[in-house]
């Protein structure tokens, strides 16, 4: 099993997610919020991770870093980081990875820090659990990082607490914990969702420095569609569990196979013009998830759907450089 | 409503430059917290019948504070709102609950702004028992908004749970056309949404301004949606109305440095043919308790720094000023197109 999936991953793939499916217990019965899904990260990547309320983007988040919430738990598949399968270690091994080898960004910078400890100490606590230093250079490091965040007079901020940031500011000191250690993979979940567009873009600029300046492949996973296009040089596209299309961004957004980017795509509004016939929606919602799916999951909205899409599961075949899940616009037609 | 006034509502609507009269106004409006901050500092507006008027800007401008102001759901500390010339902000007990009903809000959250023990009929036709609206006529007119909304009278007996995020928009936005409100202020009413059915809703309030002839003040942080919305744009900073203009030129020439700035911050389709270049803002807005003088947007204004920093901004608080339909509150505000775009040559 390990050396197959060894085989079929990516010559210098960081993080190897294989046919991952995960469900969530709920009062409803059980969700199969995430089903079968398989995608790498290389060196360097900038991997977004696109896709409606619901689709499993976050859980995905999640579960890389081994943080499902109770109840929510995978049921198949593996997730490789440098060729350790990260659903197999104890949680105390699993801890030596996160913030260190796996850094992490989340929306709410405010829900990521103790509202009881310093800025400059959560940021140096990181450093000290990790790299085993003082916590005297720890200190001293934490004040490097928070400059490097552009967190202006680093040494008066870093005794300060985080009521005493605005929101961009908390989120820079996040940010400065999830990279402290100079981190392999970055796993950036809506971290510019609840930030204002100014402060989106300095955030985005600081994202965009990290990976130039150590090489850290980041996961960012978005649901701001046209930002996903400006950052991300691979997009992997999920609707209800599944991965529908995956590609480089160039590809993606100039010519979408799939039916559902490309209706994602056309409702997003343009900032340019006022269009004359109004905004395009994707009629209907998603598929119940707790039900076994049977054919494609959004053969009914989809408006180029044959009679085999409401009978089986298309799967996920690569097209050139790409992959798509679809009986239409797939390599099986 | 009268085959006349629809249509009437149409052509206004349509054409987007033929506005009515004034149905809103503000005059040097204030609202001042107890804590210092002040929220709405000086707003003088102009709201017409029958237009959208957008109102854009960040966290902690005062959009939010000044929408609750225009609808009297937050008392000014200063200043007065008229509607259709009647002083609303004078008023009080029964005059103003019945001024009330052509002001109309829509808020953001689907989910806290519904009560889960309702069923949708209940909510929607509350404001029409609130005003002694008989049984029958009430069920027969909220079947009607259910329609209008396009949730159908099967919606009536459901509860707030089994609907989608963009039902529960629907569901807000059939409450806020019952007692037949002449405007609606909506508060960020596609935030919560995800985008395919974010476009649903917008669609649906373009469509219910024409068949309604209703006059909208929308206020958001999302500048692509309020370019698909607004005739009119006003940008806030810090209290103010920083830049006043009509859609279409603000979005392609702003005069004002904080909206260059913006607009440069929203992230643009791969495929949109406008690049963006990219302006930085320095720094976070000053406290709105301790504000410097001269121009509030002084210390974070690249503008000002491309000109050698002039006095005039530190010692003056502009007003806003220029044409009619194109105004803004910077005393350079002839240099903000040609310098934004030079911004990183």
């Amino acid at each position: 099993m390990l050396n197959q999936i060894r085989h079929s991953a990516d010559h210098d793939a960081i993080l190897s997610v294989e046919n991952l499916s995960i469900d969530i217990e709920s009062k409803r019965g059980v969700l199969h919020v995430v089903r079968g899904v398989s995608f790498h990260v290389n060196a360097g990547d900038r991997i977004g991770v696109v896709g409606e309320s619901g689709c499993g983007k976050s859980t995905l988040a999640l579960a890389i870093m081994r943080l499902l919430a109770p109840g929510a738990a995978p049921v198949g598949g593996s997730i490789q980081f440098l060729g350790t399968d990260l659903l197999a270690l104890s949680e105390t091994e699993m801890r030596r990875l996160r913030g260190n080898e796996i850094g992490m960004v989340f929306q709410d910078p405010a829900a990521s820090l103790n509202p009881m400890m310093t800025a400059g100490r959560q940021v140096g606590e990181t450093i000290e659990a990790h790299k085993g230093v003082s916590r005297k250079i720890s200190a001293s490091a934490a004040v490097d990082m928070m400059r490097s965040v552009k967190i202006p007079e680093p040494a008066v901020r870093a005794g300060q607490y985080p009521h005493q940031f605005s929101g961009g500011m908390r989120q820079r000191i996040v940010i400065a914990m999830g990279t402290a250690n100079t981190p392999k993979l970055i796993i950036a979940d809506e971290p510019t969702t609840a930030l204002d567009v100014t402060v989106q873009a300095q955030v985005i600029e600081l994202l965009e420095k990290m990976n130039t300046d150590t090489g850290s492949s980041i996961v960012f996973i978005s649901h701001n569609i046209a930002l996903v296009s400006e950052f991300c040089s691979r997009v992997v596209v999920m609707y209800a569990g599944r991965i529908v299309e995956e590609g480089s961004t160039s590809d993606i957004f100039s010519r979408p196979y799939h039916p559902y980017t490309s209706a994602l795509i056309k409702s997003v509004p343009p900032l340019d013009e006022r269009l004359a016939d109004g905004l395009v929606p994707i009629e209907g919602r998603p598929p119940n998830l707790a039900s076994k799916q049977v054919g494609c999951a959004f053969a009914a909205r989809c408006s180029s759907k044959i009679e085999k899409c409401t009978q089986s599961s298309p799967p996920l075949v690569a097209m050139g450089p790409r992959k798509v899940a679809c009986w239409v616009t797939g390599a099986h037609s | 409503m009268s085959e006349l006034l629809k249509q009437i509502g149409e052509t206004t609507n349509n054409a987007g430059a033929r506005l009515g009269d004034t149905i809103l106004e503000a005059r040097d409006l204030h609202v001042i917290f107890g804590t210092g901050v002040r929220a709405v500092d000086g707003i003088n507006l102009k709201i017409y019948r029958g237009e959208t008027l957008g109102v854009v800007g960040e966290s902690g401008c005062g959009k939010s504070t000044l929408g609750r102001t225009l609808c009297m759901l937050e008392a000014p500390t200063g200043g007065s709102v008229a509607l259709n010339g009647l002083p609303i902000s004078d008023m009080k007990g029964s005059s103003l609950r019945e001024a009330r009903k052509s002001l109309q809000m829509v808020f953001q959250d689907p989910y806290s702004s519904l009560d889960p023990r309702q069923r949708a009929g209940e909510i929607i036709g509350e404001p029409l028992l609130l005003a002694g609206v008989d049984k029958k006529q009430r069920q027969s007119r909220v079947n009607e908004l259910l329609d209008l909304v396009s949730i159908g009278a099967s919606g009536y007996a459901k509860f707030p749970r089994e609907f989608s995020g963009g039902q529960r928009q629907r569901i807000g936005i059939a409450r806020s056309l019952a007692a037949n409100p002449e405007i609606i202020i909506c508060d960020e009413p596609v935030s919560a949404l995800d985008v395919s059915v974010q476009a649903q809703i917008v669609n649906l309030l373009v469509s219910l301004q024409r068949k309604l002839n209703l006059t909208y003040v929308f206020i958001s942080h999302d500048l692509a949606v309020v370019r698909q919305m607004a005739n009119r744009v006003a940008v806030m900073y810090l209290g103010r109305i920083v830049e006043l203009a009509d859609a279409d030129k603000i979005f392609a020439a702003p005069r004002h440095p904080y909206t260059a700035a913006l607009l440069s911050a929203v992230p643009r389709m791969l495929t949109s043919s406008a690049k963006r270049k990219p302006i930085s803002l320095p720094g976070d807005p000053p406290s709105p308790m301790h504000l410097p003088p001269g121009c509030r947007f002084q210390a974070r204004c690249w503008l000002r720094q491309k000109l050698g920093s002039p006095d005039v901004c530190s010692a003056v608080d502009p007003m806003l000023s220029g044409t009619g339909d194109h105004q803004a509150a910077c005393h350079f505000q002839e240099h903000v197109d040609a310098q934004r775009g030079a911004q990183n040559a």
